[in-house]
């Protein structure tokens, strides 16, 4: 078979590296699902500790700590982060692979944006609520599980699902500590050939169908669970 | 005695919302504390369940000092209902009124569920169990928070301020559930504006200015032999209305 001009070299590309690319979207898709589902939870602890009062000395530490870790982390590129990770462990004898650091790094990155969806989210929800809660006898920490939270995450759901979405296009970055996500699968496919428009193009097009059917399947679930009182646009 | 308030006294700032305010509440009482906006009646009632926290003073809940008590158990025992509802959004109307009863009372789902349904019914939202919130008119809204208050069974309702936040055509079907719930027998404070339905259901009347009781009186005394001249304004500008 001869192989010629831009769509043969896609062509070939595609069917030389199946694949790699296909472990590509694997890793990625992992790396983001990874990244939301993990960040979600750390960011629901987070963003507790950012809206509660506590006038105790080690509440306003923990607060401190928050605060310092979620500007940072937003203020600095993901790239940044995933290399100063990574180094840094190895440096203090932690033998890490990419994959395990690229997990970790898109995790810290994703905990800090959706502390502030979250913290959005619990502001959203009036402060009545909370006191009626207290008033029939609730705890705070029960207040804030049973009345406060699902609130708080229906009203981010659209902009959790929108950092999912980010994430499938952003951990392309992770490629700098090796992690062979899917942009770097098909760059190392398309360096072979010296065709790195082919190979990108192969990567857009597939990014395109991951962030699109996402979207939608997100749609889909945000209608299940009903549609959020006030969404809360993302901050990224 | 089911409640005994002793030199209360509540700071915003440096501005003494309340000063020294004392008063007791007998088993069955229907208080209703009148005063102007500002004159502390609000914060006044917060402070009983300690959604405010008193700057001193101590409060006494059948007896025993409330310093003493779980917060939450005693909470149990003092219903509140809100100007602005506050019915949880989350959780449909029956809902609302068996959280507490499930998660703090520990009462079994079966039984919170009757109870909740039965408190339902009293406030004649029967139709209406597994609406949300959201759905409702605000009239409804409040006869469910009052609902939702009764499911615990507590010996003592705040009221504050309940009918404010509503339409006028709505006042009166929360009224009516007021007078209703008095039959029960249950003790009530209630903040008010509304002078007729003051007159009508207290036996009491606290009659609140710049922070400090001015007036502790039987309702009939209240309105026939005000002391204060302060009160016999208030009264005076009601009668003129």
């Amino acid at each position: 078979m001869i192989y010629a001009g831009f769509f043969g070299w896609i062509g070939r590309i595609i069917e030389e590296y199946a694949i790699q690319i296909l472990y590509g979207i694997g890793r990625t898709l992992l790396l983001s699902l990874f990244g939301t589902v993990v960040g979600f939870l750390i960011a629901c602890i987070f963003s507790y500790i950012r809206v509660k009062e506590n006038p105790k000395i080690i509440g306003k530490i923990l607060k401190g700590f928050v605060n310092v870790y979620v500007t940072v982390i937003r203020g600095t590129p993901m790239m940044v982060q995933a290399l100063i990770f990574y180094y840094s462990f190895k440096m203090i004898g932690i033998d890490w692979d990419p994959l395990t650091s690229g997990l970790f790094t898109v995790s810290i990155n994703t905990t800090a944006y959706l502390t502030e969806v979250l913290r959005g989210g619990i502001e959203s929800v009036d402060k009545g609520q909370y006191e009626a809660a207290r008033s029939i006898g609730l705890s705070e920490f029960r207040s804030m599980i049973f009345i406060i939270y699902p609130q708080a995450i229906k009203n981010s759901m659209a902009s959790i699902g929108n950092e999912f979405i980010v994430n499938i296009k952003d951990t392309s970055v992770l490629n700098v500590i090796g992690v062979i996500e899917l942009y770097n699968a098909c760059l190392m496919a398309g360096n072979r050939y010296y065709k790195v428009v082919e190979a990108m193009t192969i990567a857009a097009i597939i990014y395109l169908v991951l962030t699109l059917s996402s979207s939608k399947l997100l749609q889909m679930l945000e209608r299940r669970i009903g549609s959020p009182i006030k969404p809360i646009q993302s901050s990224n | 005695m089911i409640l005994e308030v002793k030199n209360l006294k509540k700071k915003f700032g440096d501005e003494d919302v309340l000063k020294d305010i004392s008063f007791n509440v007998e088993e069955g009482d229907i208080i209703c504390i009148l005063g102007s906006s500002g004159s502390g009646k609000s914060t006044l009632l917060r402070c009983i369940n300690f959604l405010e926290t008193p700057n001193s003073g101590d409060i006494f809940f059948n007896g025993i000092n409330t310093k003493n008590m779980n917060i939450n158990e005693l909470r149990t025992k003092i219903g509140m209902v809100f100007q602005s509802f506050n019915l949880f959004n989350n959780l449909n109307v029956l809902k609302n009124c068996m959280i507490g009863q499930t998660k703090v009372l520990r009462r079994t789902k079966e039984e919170a569920k009757e109870i909740a349904t039965k408190e339902l019914i009293r406030v004649g939202m029967k139709e209406y169990l597994d609406k949300s919130p959201k759905q409702l008119s605000g009239g409804q809204m409040q006869r469910v928070a009052i609902a939702r208050a009764l499911s615990n069974s507590p010996s003592l309702i705040l009221f504050d301020e309940p009918t404010s936040a509503l339409d006028p055509e709505m006042v009166g079907e929360v009224l009516s559930v007021i007078k209703e719930v008095k039959k029960t027998g249950i003790t009530m404070v209630i903040v008010t504006h509304e002078m007729q339905f003051a007159k009508e259901v207290s036996t009491r009347i606290l009659f609140m200015n710049d922070g400090v009781i001015l007036e502790d009186s039987r309702t009939e005394d209240f309105f026939k032999n005000p002391k204060t001249d302060r009160a016999k304004d208030f009264i005076k500008r009601f009668m003129e209305q």
